[in-house]
C-alpha cells in the first residue's frame, strides 16, 4: 500500500489545490460551480498551446500552431489567462444573473450547461487526444519509501507553496480579508464599506487562476485532455465536502485526504481487479460527510439542510 | 394554452415528418426519433416530479433509469457478459418490469432518505455522486452485470407480445417492427403516467408538493413533515426514470455499463427545460424538440466539418446541448411553451 | 387557575461561546396574552425558534401541555397545536390565497401519495368542508377578496394576514407571532392586533414578539423583557414599563 502513497500525494495535491479554488469560489459567491473542471482544464489546454513545440502535431481550432514559449513562462501565462477568463464569466454572465436575482439552484444549473459546453468546445477545437507537456521524462526516484519522479516531487513542493501563500493572502492581506469578510457575511462587509461586487469579481479571477494553475499541475502529473476537468470534478467536490465548504485549510485538508485515500484503496484486497471502483469509494465517502456533518471537519455550521 | 400547446406539438412533429422523410429511409430515421423522444420524454417527466413539483434537484437520474432497466433484464432470460453466459429462466415479464420500478423507487428510497433534509445544491453533489457510484458498480462488477460487455439478447421477451397488426404494418411500411412496439408502449406509458400524474398534482399531495417547493420552513410550521413528502416525490420520480431506462434498453436491445452515464441524465435535462418545467406534457414536447434538435445539429455538423468522425457529431451535439441548457435556464425556464407563472428564477 | 401551556426550564443555545438564549425558567399559562419584547440581539427570535423547535437547543427542556416536546420535530410539535409565523414573511408566492389556506387546512392523510390517487368520497368532502373553513378565517382577517390571487400579488401587510390565516387554519392551541406588526402601515397594524384580541376571546393562546411598544403594552396582559439571552423581567405591562431593568436595557430607548 506504502507504493501507492506517492500516487495519493499527487493526486491529492492536484484536488487540494483545486478544493481550495472551489471553496473560495463558494465561500464568497455562494455558486457551487459545475463548471469548475472546465476552468481547470482551460489552464492545462492553455499552457499546453503555449508551451507545445511549433513542429508537434497538435493544432487548436484546425490551424493554430503552438508557439513553444518556455514552459516556466507558459504556466504564468495561462495562469494569466485563467483568471481573465473567470472574471469575464463574471462580469457577463454570474454578475447579471446575481443583479437579477437568480436563486442558487437556477445559477447551479446554468453552471452545469456551461460546464457541457465548453467541455466540448475543448473537444472540438483543442485537442481530442491526451497530451503531455513537452518535458522529458523521468523515472522514478524513491524518497524515503516514496516513489516519486523528482519533477513530480517538485509539483508537490510548489502545489504545497502556493497553498500556503494563498492562505497567507486570504489572511493577511487587505484584499483577502475584505474576502473573508464577504464570505462570512455580505451585508456586513457591504455595511464596513467594502464593495462586494468588486471582491466577487476578485474571487472569481483568484479562483480561477488558481483553478488554472491545478489544470497545469494536473497536466504535468498525468496528462492534458478534454474532459480532464470533468473527471476531476466530482473528487474535488469530495474533498472540499470533507475538509469543509467555505474554507482554505479545511480544503487543502480534505483535497490531501481524498486523494490518498483513493490511491490507497487500490491497495486493498476486496478491491482486486475493481481500481476503477477506487473513486466510488471516495464519493461514497462524501455521501456519507454530507449527511453526518455537512460542514465537514473544518467548516463552520451553517444551514445545510 | 393546452390547446395552444398540442397545436404546436402536431406542427413540430408533421415539419419533423417532413423534414426527415427527404432523407433516404425517411419513415425510419423518424420512427427511430419518435421513440427516442417517447423514451427520453418519459425520463424527463420523471425529474418534472423531482424538480419541477418538487423542487428538488436530481442531476443522477441515469441511476434511477440504470437500475430499473438492469433489475427488470436480469430477471428474464438473457446472455450476460464477455463470455456470453445465458440464463434461460426468469421471471414473467409483466413481473420483471414491476420489480423494476420497484427497485427505482427503492433506489430513490434508499438516496432519499438520508439526503432530502439536505439544500438544493448539496443534493444535486450527492446525485451525481451517486450516479457516478453507479456506473462505477455496473462496470466493475462483470460477474452481475456483464460490465462493459454488458447483457445482450433479451428483447424477445417483449417482442413475443408484439400483436401481428404492428408486424404487418412494419413491414409494408419498410420499418423495424421491434422498434414501432417499443415506441408504442412507450407512448402509452406516457398517457398512463400523465393521467395519474394529472390526477396527483390537483390533489392534497400535489398540493403540498408545491408548498415544500415554496418553503419547506413554514411547511414545517404548518404541521406537514416535509421531508416524507419530497421522499415520496422522489421515489416516484424515480419508478418513473426506471420505467424510461427499461424502455430504453428494449429499444437498444442490449444493456451497457455505457448506457447510463451522466450524458444521459443531461439530455434529460435538456428535454425537460426545453418542454418547460413543471408543465405535465412539456418534457415530452421538450424531449421532442430535443431529439428534432439534435437530428438538426447532425445535419449541420455535416456541413461544417465534411465527413465529421464520431467525436466530432458528439462535440457539436453538446456544445449546442450546453448551450441549451443555459440559455433557457436563464431566459426561459418554463420551457418553450412554460406559463411566466412558473418561471423558476427565484428559486433558492 | 390557567393552565400551564408552555415549560421551559434552563434552555441554553450558544453560538461560538456567546450565549444567545439562556432562559433558567419559562411559563405560559392559558388566556394570557403574553409578548416577549426586548433590545435587538436579546435572543427574542432565537428563543422563538427553539421553543418551535426551529432550531436545537444544546441543553434544557420544553413541554407543551405537560407533554415533553425538547427533542420533537417541528412539524410534530405544530400538529400538537403550538403553531408559529415568521418574522419574514413566508407565504408561498406562486400558489393562490385560497390554495395557501388549503394546504394549512388540509389533513395529513388527504395529502398522502395512495390517497390522493385515489381519492375517496371522504377525501372529497373533506374538501368541501376545508372550502368553508377557508371562507370563514379568510373574512376574519380581511382577506376575502384575494382569495384567487397569487400570494405573491399580495402587499406587505396582507401577506401578514395571511400568514396569521393560515395558522389560524391549524386551529391553534398556542399561537406564536414573530412581529405581526412589523413593517405594516398604523391601520392594518390596528387590524391585526383587533384580530389578535378576538382570538384570544375565542381560546387561542397567544405569544408574540412585538418591537413595537404601544401595541404591546395596549393589548398585551403579561410582557416578558429579554435582554442579552436572559429573561429580565416578567410581569403585567405596568410593572414592566417601570421596571428599572427593563429601562436599562433599553438604555435610552424611553417608551413614554
Amino acid at each position: 500500500m506504502i507504493e501507492q502513497l506517492g500516487n495519493g500525494l499527487l493526486l491529492g495535491v492536484i484536488i487540494a489545490l483545486g478544493s481550495v479554488a472551489l471553496s473560495l469560489l463558494y465561500g464568497v459567491t455562494r455558486i457551487v460551480n459545475f463548471a469548475h473542471g472546465e476552468i481547470i482544464a482551460f489552464g492545462a489546454i492553455m499552457a499546453l498551446f503555449f508551451s507545445s513545440s511549433p513542429e508537434s502535431s497538435l493544432l487548436y481550432f484546425d490551424r493554430f500552431n503552438p508557439l513553444g514559449i518556455n514552459f516556466l513562462t507558459s504556466i504564468i501565462l495561462s495562469t494569466i489567462l485563467c483568471g481573465i477568463f473567470g472574471g469575464l464569466l463574471e462580469l457577463v454572465l454570474f454578475r447579471p444573473l446575481r443583479k437579477n436575482n437568480f436563486g442558487n439552484i437556477a445559477v447551479l444549473v446554468v453552471t452545469i450547461g456551461l460546464s457541457i459546453f465548453l467541455r466540448h468546445v475543448y473537444l472540438l477545437f483543442a485537442s481530442a487526444k491526451p497530451s503531455s507537456f513537452p518535458l522529458e521524462l523521468q523515472r522514478r526516484v524513491d524518497y524515503y519509501g516514496v516513489q516519486l519522479t523528482p519533477r513530480n516531487l517538485q509539483v508537490l513542493i510548489v502545489g504545497f507553496v502556493v497553498m500556503v501563500l494563498v492562505g497567507l493572502f486570504l489572511s493577511y492581506t487587505k484584499t483577502g480579508k475584505a474576502m473573508r469578510a464577504v464570505r462570512d457575511s455580505t451585508e456586513l462587509a457591504n455595511v464596513s464599506g467594502i464593495n462586494s461586487d468588486f471582491i466577487i469579481l476578485v474571487t472569481w479571477i483568484f479562483s480561477s487562476m488558481l483553478a488554472g494553475f491545478t489544470g497545469v499541475i494536473q497536466g504535468v502529473i498525468n496528462n492534458v485532455r478534454w474532459n480532464m476537468g470533468f473527471l476531476i470534478l466530482l473528487l474535488i467536490f469530495a474533498g472540499t465536502v470533507l475538509g469543509g465548504i467555505g474554507t482554505s485549510f479545511g480544503a487543502m485538508f480534505g483535497g490531501f485526504v481524498i486523494g490518498i485515500l483513493v490511491q490507497l484503496s487500490v491497495g486493498l484486497e476486496f478491491m482486486d481487479g475493481h481500481t476503477e471502483a477506487k473513486n466510488a469509494i471516495a464519493l461514497a465517502l462524501m455521501i456519507i460527510i454530507l449527511l453526518v456533518r455537512p460542514q465537514g471537519i473544518f467548516g463552520k455550521k451553517e444551514r445545510v439542510s | 394554452m393546452k390547446k395552444l400547446t398540442n397545436i404546436l406539438f402536431f406542427i413540430i412533429l408533421i415539419i419533423s415528418f417532413i423534414f426527415l422523410f427527404n432523407n433516404s429511409g425517411g419513415p425510419r430515421i423518424f420512427i427511430n426519433l419518435m421513440t427516442f423522444a417517447g423514451i427520453y420524454g418519459l425520463a424527463a417527466i420523471g425529474i418534472n416530479v423531482h424538480f419541477g413539483w418538487t423542487g428538488l434537484l436530481n442531476f443522477g437520474h441515469a441511476a434511477f433509469m440504470g437500475i430499473g432497466a438492469y433489475t427488470t433484464v436480469l430477471l428474464i432470460p438473457h446472455t450476460l457478459g464477455r463470455e456470453g453466459d445465458v440464463i434461460t429462466t426468469g421471471l414473467p415479464l409483466s413481473l420483471a418490469i414491476i420489480c423494476g420500478l420497484l427497485a427505482s423507487a427503492l433506489l430513490g428510497l434508499l438516496l432519499g432518505l438520508p439526503t432530502l433534509r439536505l439544500r438544493g445544491d448539496y443534493l444535486a453533489i450527492v446525485t451525481i455522486a451517486a450516479a457516478e457510484i453507479f456506473r462505477l458498480l455496473v462496470r466493475d462488477f462483470e460477474d452481475l452485470t456483464g460490465g462493459v460487455y454488458g447483457i445482450i439478447l433479451f428483447s424477445d421477451a417483449l417482442q413475443d407480445h408484439r400483436p401481428e397488426i404492428i408486424t404487418e404494418f412494419s413491414r409494408t411500411n419498410g420499418i423495424p417492427a421491434a422498434q414501432v412496439w417499443v415506441g408504442m408502449l412507450t407512448l402509452l406509458s406516457i398517457l398512463i403516467v400523465l393521467t395519474i400524474l394529472s390526477r396527483l398534482k390537483r390533489s392534497p399531495w400535489g398540493r403540498a408538493l408545491r408548498a415544500v417547493r415554496e418553503d419547506e420552513d413554514a411547511v414545517r410550521a404548518l404541521g406537514k413533515n416535509a421531508v416524507w413528502l419530497k421522499l415520496q416525490s422522489f421515489m416516484l420520480g424515480a419508478a418513473i426514470g426506471g420505467l424510461s431506462g427499461i424502455f430504453l434498453v428494449f429499444n437498444y436491445g442490449t444493456v451497457q455499463a455505457s448506457t447510463f452515464v451522466p450524458v444521459l441524465t443531461f439530455y434529460v435535462w435538456a428535454a425537460l427545460i426545453l418542454g418547460g418545467v413543471g408543465s405535465l406534457s412539456g418534457p415530452v414536447l421538450g424531449a421532442v424538440i430535443f431529439w428534432v434538435i439534435i437530428a438538426g445539429t447532425d445535419s449541420i455538423t455535416r456541413i461544417i466539418f465534411e465527413s465529421p468522425d464520431g467525436q466530432q457529431l458528439a462535440g457539436v451535439r453538446f456544445v449546442i446541448v450546453g448551450l441549451l441548457i443555459m440559455l433557457f435556464m436563464i431566459f426561459r425556464p418554463s420551457g418553450i411553451l412554460g406559463k411566466k407563472e412558473e418561471l423558476l428564477l427565484d428559486v433558492k | 387557575m390557567s393552565n400551564k401551556l408552555l415549560s421551559v426550564k434552563s434552555l441554553k443555545k450558544s453560538f461560538g461561546g456567546l450565549d444567545a438564549v439562556n432562559v433558567k425558567k419559562f411559563e405560559l399559562f392559558e388566556n394570557e396574552i403574553t409578548s416577549l419584547i426586548g433590545p435587538n440581539g436579546a435572543g427574542k427570535t432565537t428563543f422563538f425558534d427553539l421553543i418551535t423547535r426551529f432550531q436545537n437547543s444544546d441543553e434544557g427542556s420544553i413541554f407543551f401541555n405537560s407533554i415533553d416536546v425538547s427533542k420533537v420535530s417541528t412539524y410534530k410539535l405544530a400538529r400538537l397545536g403550538m403553531v408559529r409565523t415568521f418574522q419574514l414573511t413566508r407565504v408561498f408566492d406562486r400558489m393562490s390565497v385560497f390554495e395557501n389556506m388549503q394546504f394549512a387546512g388540509s389533513s395529513t392523510k388527504n395529502e398522502g401519495l395512495i390517497n390522493s390517487l385515489i381519492q375517496k368520497k371522504s377525501l372529497k368532502d373533506d374538501e368541501k368542508k376545508l372550502s368553508e373553513k377557508i371562507d370563514n378565517i379568510l373574512e376574519m382577517v380581511n382577506l376575502i377578496e384575494m382569495k384567487n390571487a397569487y400570494a405573491r400579488e399580495l402587499s406587505g401587510g396582507q401577506k401578514k394576514l395571511l400568514e396569521l390565516g393560515r395558522s389560524l387554519m391549524k386551529d391553534p392551541k398556542l399561537l406564536l407571532l414573530d412581529e405581526p406588526l412589523a413593517g405594516v402601515n398604523p391601520k392594518l397594524a390596528d387590524q391585526i392586533l383587533e384580530i389578535i384580541l378576538d382570538l384570544n376571546n375565542k381560546d387561542v393562546n397567544i405569544l408574540m414578539v412585538e418591537h413595537n411598544i404601544d401595541a404591546v403594552m395596549k393589548i398585551s396582559e403579561r410582557v416578558v423583557v429579554m435582554a442579552e439571552g436572559k429573561i429580565i423581567s416578567d410581569g403585567k405591562p405596568d410593572y414592566v414599563r417601570t421596571d428599572k431593568k427593563v429601562i436599562e436595557a433599553y438604555l435610552g430607548i424611553s417608551d413614554e
